[in-house]
Parts: structure tokens; C-alpha cells; sequence
């Protein structure tokens, strides 16, 4: 995870205490695109990817507003791509995602269920 | 290991001592009440349905009265029925009686209007009620326990805190000789690499697979968005996007137990040893009847949102991992796992919390859902009200 182009490095964020304000955001499987924000982040804080085990995954930067509990990408997913969370796919980008934006229902549609198409 | 339980006639063991009013159709639903709420001891097992059923639902209703009539935590049953509905209170009656001594039955059109039958009923509850205030509880092997399995007002919390640590809690019951079982068939929609990985037998995983596949085939031919309800509003609110995320969430609560048996509505579960599927939906109140129906005595319920929900036939633990709601409804939540996610508490930890709750609950410690006085009901519906 840590070579992919799109996640900043601890000197790119420059000094501790920027790092020391980040938003927090838990990955739950190797495999994910997204992670949940454990605090609200707004456009342009640095957001620390870390796992369960407290270690960090990486190091992104919210390109918008994101609510607590909701997600963030992780790298860029192209239209009708997989998001993936706890390793599986949780639907299909609606849309191309770039790493760090918000991620909910404007841009991930569920493929189960759609007895309306 | 042995835990404080009252016996029954049966041969199981209850870990409450209530008294089941169980209306045979909605109409004596105000009777059933009255009755119940002047013995305190007493639940009314009201229900919205009993007459202008047909066939499967038909036969689905009087069986889960049967099994509630029968469940181990009910100790006396009082069946009122009214004289012209199809779940016919004689028959329910007999049925109960094979195995639950302690049953009464009135039916209305034989024995009067409001007043005299609440006024017999109520007479009928308080010798039950003395009977069963002298029951004490005895040692039962704790694999006489089934334990419940539900979610419910689910948001980003449940799917990292509060379901993970049921898993672990769900993990420890087995190994201890306990039943584990759990429902939930549409929160299981997305979860099916998961499941695999998890179900012993190919033929349990084909069945949660097809069992899902009409869930989401129903939603297909009503021309219907399932997002409408799956996630809810309440969910999507918070941070669940997509029915696949809510149940990849949902399903970390059986944890890496081995799924040893896929039953359906109405079936009790009888294998130790791993975990037990039973096809429900999703709705808090149906889930609750088709868990208790295989035979939980203890619900163990983790709920993001919030929810007061209780259950007649069993107690219900709630668990939470979300801290604004530990405030929030504070007296509504009996486990406040919020620490895993705002401090430094582990999912291991949040289990064994969890574990002990259920330990102590089930040798009679009440929890919060029984305190505030929610004991809810309903039947499960399967078919439309053709007539």
C-alpha cells in the first residue's frame, strides 16, 4: 500500500505537528479502497490510514468535507469499479473517485436488490 | 459449566420465569393487555394477525405461538381467543399443553364479554404467578443456553466495534457449550464470500445463498429499489452507503465461528458446536420471534443508532459502540463499547464484556430492555391479507 503514488509520505506532510492534528480513519482489510473516518475531516486535513492494530497504513488528505463515520478513498477508482471495504466489495463507483475524496451515495451505487432498473 | 436456570416440563431450561398471554387474533389483543398488565409477571403476546390467513402463514402463526407457548423462559401460558379465527385456540391450546403444564385457556364467544373474562384471566395469571414465585432456579449445563445473535439501527460503529466483539463473545459461548444462533437473511446480501468461508457443509451455504436470492429476487419482480429500506435512512445517515457494506458489517458478528446448521423460520436449532442460520429478515421485531422460535433464551442485540426494543419471551442485551448514543440513551444500553473506537479498548475485551453480560443475564440480572418495561411482540407475516 505504502508504494501507491496517490498516498502522501510522512515528509510530504512536513512537520510532527501537522502530523499530530490529523484526522484519524480506520482500514479494516488489505484489500480496501476506502476507510472510515473516526472524526470529521474537512477539505484539505491530512487524514492518518491506520489498521485495527493501531499501526499506519498510510497518509491521505480529504479533498472535501467528509462526515464522522463515513468514508475516504484510498487510491483513484474509475467508473463502475469496485469499492472495496473488509475486503470485499461493498458496490460500483458511480463515477471516477480520486484518492481522498468522499465517498457515500453520490459516487458508490450498490448492484444488489434493484428491482428499479 | 453450570448456570442458575429454572426447569421445565420439557426437559429445557428457562432462564426467566413469565407468563405468556397469547392472543389467538388481533380482535382480543385489548383483553390479552388488560390481563397481562395487572400481573407483573405477565407478558400479552399481541399480534396484529389470526384470522384471514391461508395456508404457509397460516400454519407459520400458530406454530410460532406454539413455540413461544412452549419456550423454556415461559413458565405458565394463558391462551385467549376469541371463536372464529383460523388459528383455532383450542388446537393452540392442546398443542401447548403436550409440553407446558401450566396452561389456561378462555375463548371469548364461550365465555363472555371484556370485563368478566379480563376479571378471569387476571384470576387465572395470579395462580400462576404464586405457583411460580416458589420455583427456584437449579444448576443446567450451560449447553442447555442458546444464545441470539441480532443488529439493529446499525451505523459505521457496528460494523468496527460492537459486532466484531460480538463475534468474539459468540466465539466463547461455543467453546464453552453453548448454541449460538442468528438471522438477519437480507443483512447477509454481500456477505456471501464471507459466509463461505465459514459454513462446514456446502448445503448450509447453498440454502443462506438461495434464501438471500429471493429476498433480493422479491425486490426485483416488485420493481423496487431495496436501497429504500436496505441501508435505511437511519443508516445511510450513518455512514453505511450500500446494503453490501451494512452487511459485510452485520455479519462480523458471528465472528469466526463455524456455521454448522442453516434452518428456516419456525425450526428450533439443535446443533452445538458452531453457529445456527435461521432465515429471517432484517426487521428487529421478526428477527426476534424467528431467533427466540429456534430457542434463544438470551438476544444479544448491537445497535449503532439506538433502539429501546425488548423482546416478551427473552431478554434483550443491547451493545453499543457508538459513544454519542451511550449518552444519549444511556438507560437504553447495557454494554458501551465505545472505547474501542474512541479509547483504547479491544475487540477481545469488548467480547469478554459482552460474554459476561450474557453469563449474568441469563442467571436472572435484568437488563435494561426488561427495567423500562419493553417486552414487544408480533407474528411474521409470509403472505399478503388475501380476504
Amino acid at each position: 500500500m505504502e508504494q501507491n503514488k496517490h498516498y502522501f509520505s510522512k515528509e510530504q506532510i512536513g512537520s510532527e505537528s501537522s502530523a499530530e492534528t490529523a484526522k484519524t480513519a480506520l482500514f479494516m482489510n488489505k484489500k480496501d479502497n476506502v476507510a472510515t473516518l473516526l472524526s470529521e475531516a474537512a477539505a484539505g486535513d491530512i487524514v492518518m490510514v491506520k489498521a485495527s492494530d493501531g499501526s499506519i497504513v498510510c497518509i491521505t488528505r480529504a479533498n472535501g468535507d467528509i462526515v464522522r463515520g463515513h468514508k475516504i478513498a484510498l487510491k483513484n477508482i474509475a467508473d463502475g469499479d469496485d469499492v472495496i471495504k473488509y475486503g470485499f466489495s461493498i458496490g460500483k463507483a458511480n463515477g471516477s473517485i480520486i484518492s481522498g475524496d468522499y465517498v457515500h451515495t453520490h459516487n458508490l451505487v450498490s448492484g444488489r436488490g434493484r428491482g428499479d432498473l | 459449566m453450570k448456570l442458575k436456570m429454572f426447569k421445565r416440563a420439557n426437559g429445557t431450561f428457562g432462564v426467566r420465569n413469565r407468563i405468556a398471554v397469547i392472543p389467538t387474533v388481533a380482535c382480543v389483543n385489548h383483553v390479552a393487555e388488560k390481563i397481562a398488565a395487572a400481573v407483573d409477571i405477565a407478558d400479552a403476546y399481541t399480534h396484529p394477525y389470526g384470522c384471514d390467513q391461508l395456508g404457509a402463514d397460516l400454519t407459520l402463526s400458530f406454530e410460532c405461538l406454539r413455540l413461544m407457548g412452549t419456550h423454556p423462559n415461559t413458565g405458565a401460558v394463558l391462551v385467549v381467543g376469541l371463536g372464529c379465527e383460523e388459528i383455532l385456540p383450542h388446537e393452540l391450546y392442546e398443542a401447548i399443553k403436550t409440553e407446558q403444564p401450566d396452561t389456561e385457556l378462555i375463548v371469548m364467544q364461550e365465555f363472555g364479554g371484556t370485563t368478566d373474562t379480563v376479571e378471569r384471566g387476571i384470576e387465572i395469571c395470579e395462580a400462576f404467578k404464586e405457583k411460580l414465585l416458589k420455583q427456584e432456579r437449579v444448576d443446567a449445563d450451560i449447553s442447555e443456553l442458546t444464545v441470539g445473535l441480532e443488529c439493529g439501527g446499525s451505523d459505521f460503529t457496528s460494523g468496527i466495534a460492537s459486532n466484531p466483539s460480538l463475534g468474539k463473545m459468540a466465539e466463547k459461548l461455543i467453546n464453552a457449550g453453548a448454541k449460538v444462533v442468528f438471522g438477519e437473511t437480507t443483512e447477509l446480501m454481500g456477505a456471501e464470500g464471507i459466509l463461505k468461508e465459514l459454513c462446514e457443509n456446502e448445503k448450509d451455504y447453498d440454502f443462506i445463498c438461495d434464501r438471500i436470492k429471493r429476498v433480493e429476487n422479491t425486490a426485483i419482480d416488485m420493481k423496487v429499489d431495496l436501497r429504500g429500506t436496505q441501508p435505511s435512512p437511519g443508516n445511510i445517515d450513518g455512514g453505511l452507503t450500500t446494503i453490501e457494506e451494512k452487511s459485510l458489517g452485520a455479519v462480523c458478528k458471528i465472528g469466526q465461528c463455524k456455521i454448522v446448521d442453516a434452518i428456516a423460520f419456525g425450526e428450533k436449532a439443535k446443533k452445538h458446536g458452531g453457529i445456527t442460520f435461521v432465515d429471517t429478515p432484517g426487521n428487529d421485531i421478526a428477527c426476534s420471534l424467528g431467533i427466540a422460535c429456534a430457542g434463544a433464551q438470551v438476544l444479544v442485540f448491537t445497535t449503532g443508532r439506538g433502539t429501546p426494543m425488548g423482546f416478551a419471551a427473552a431478554p434483550m442485551i443491547k451493545v453499543t459502540g457508538n459513544s454519542r448514543i451511550a449518552k444519549v440513551m444511556k438507560e437504553n444500553i447495557d454494554i458501551d463499547l465505545s472505547g474501542i473506537i474512541d479509547a483504547d479498548m479491544t475487540i477481545d475485551e469488548g467480547g469478554k464484556l459482552v460474554y459476561e453480560a450474557v453469563i449474568k443475564t441469563a442467571e436472572g440480572e435484568e437488563c435494561a430492555a426488561e427495567k423500562l418495561g419493553h417486552r414487544d411482540f408480533s407474528l411474521y407475516r409470509i403472505s399478503p391479507i388475501l380476504t
